[in-house]
């Protein structure tokens, strides 16, 4: 039996309404490095072993990634990505009604929301090198507490220019992958309703397949990144999208 | 069999990255007077040659060998050998693999802050 989820999330801060951004001061409040306040994906709300993750026969809130059986809400299909995700485990995210925790960032001109499940850390930029024959798009390698983590620029990834002056690295973690990206701006995090998350812009979804959904802050339209999808697949399945 | 607890790895300095590969595998190290068509590694990893490359009487030429097979190369700045503990060694990050990486980057390891890529340099010549 999943637990219901405390809808005063430890970000979503006292009485926050759903879609409200609990701390809107900014970067200030986000994540810091080195902050083990940072959103762990291996936090005690993993389920049990022997907590099946998989949705119950039956239970069409959290179809299993990748069914495209039914053309599943976006709310739906994040909430099993991110239950499922080796990041996240967070099982009663996947309830109807239970809030999923994003950091919302912008890169550039372009805003993302990425559940808090699949972010690692938040971190100062450091030196980043360069790795040879790599598409433009990975920035590099750089040293996560004594080992190598690879850099993604998301912006050069989506096709528009290289985004020169990431104030911040968020590190990203799923299905034991592990990549960075820099980013303009972190400006906050927002608890979202399961349901509120609305399924991407088609053109949005067909140009880049790991956005799943979308979330309304303020009058910020923020695309929702499935990092799973992200760094698993990586090119390979933008790039075979696009050519769809 | 005891399994290989420490590796000699030749240390150079190529289009700004700093190499690391298999001491075994390098043999006839020399000045090398004049370029000629030898590849220089910097070039192979992508890199201009930069002036301080291009003034040959820096350069070192070299063999890489893999069985009888033995090709030459040219490096700018070769700094040295080092004796390396294998538990140094990273492999590759799979996210970074996923991302098209050269197969002949074989792992990477941390040296005096910089990074140091271990490359199968005959897999880049060829």
């Amino acid at each position: 039996m999943v637990k219901k989820k405390d809808s005063k999330g430890p970000r979503g801060g006292a009485g926050a309404p759903p879609g409200k951004t609990a701390d809107s001061s900014g970067i200030d409040q986000a994540p810091a490095p080195g902050d083990d306040q940072a959103p762990a994906p291996r936090d005690d709300q993993a389920p049990a072993p022997g907590d099946d993750q998989a949705p119950a026969p039956g239970d069409d809130q959290a179809p299993a990634p990748g069914d495209d059986q039914a053309p599943a809400p976006a709310a739906s299909r994040l909430a099993a990505a991110v239950a499922t995700g080796e990041g996240s485990a967070r099982h009663e995210e996947a309830e109807a009604g239970a809030e999923i925790e994003f950091l919302c960032v912008r890169i550039k001109d372009r805003r993302y929301a990425i559940p808090v499940a699949w972010v690692a850390e938040v971190v100062t930029p450091g030196d980043v090198t360069p790795v040879p024959h790599t598409p433009s798009y990975i920035r590099g390698v750089f040293n996560r507490h004594g080992h190598v983590s690879t850099v993604l620029d998301l912006a050069q990834f989506t096709g528009t220019e290289l985004e020169e002056n990431p104030t911040r690295l968020v590190v990203l973690e799923a299905d034991s992958l592990e990549a960075a990206v820099p980013v303009t701006e972190v400006t906050g995090i927002v608890a979202m309703a399961n349901e509120d998350v609305a399924p991407p812009l088609p053109s949005v979804a067909h140009e880049s397949g790991f956005i799943i959904g979308q979330i309304t802050q303020g009058s910020d339209i923020l695309s929702v990144i499935d990092v799973s999808i992200l760094l698993g697949s990586g090119r390979h399945t933008w790039g075979l999208r696009k050519g769809e | 069999m005891t399994a290989l607890r420490e590796l000699d790895i030749l240390l150079f300095e190529a289009g700004g990255w700093l190499v690391g590969v298999d001491a075994d595998t390098i043999r006839n190290v020399e000045m090398a007077p004049s370029t000629g068509s030898i590849p220089h590694v910097s070039m192979l990893l992508g890199s201009r040659l930069t002036d301080d490359e291009a003034d040959t009487r820096r350069n070192r030429i070299f063999s890489v060998v893999r069985g009888d097979a033995e090709r030459q190369v040219i490096v700018d700045r070769i700094i040295g050998t080092a004796t390396v503990a294998v538990r140094e060694f990273q492999a590759v990050p799979d996210a970074l693999r996923n991302f098209d990486t050269p197969a002949w980057i074989v792992g990477l390891m941390w040296r005096d802050g910089r990074v140091v890529f271990l490359l199968d340099l005959f897999a880049v010549l060829d």
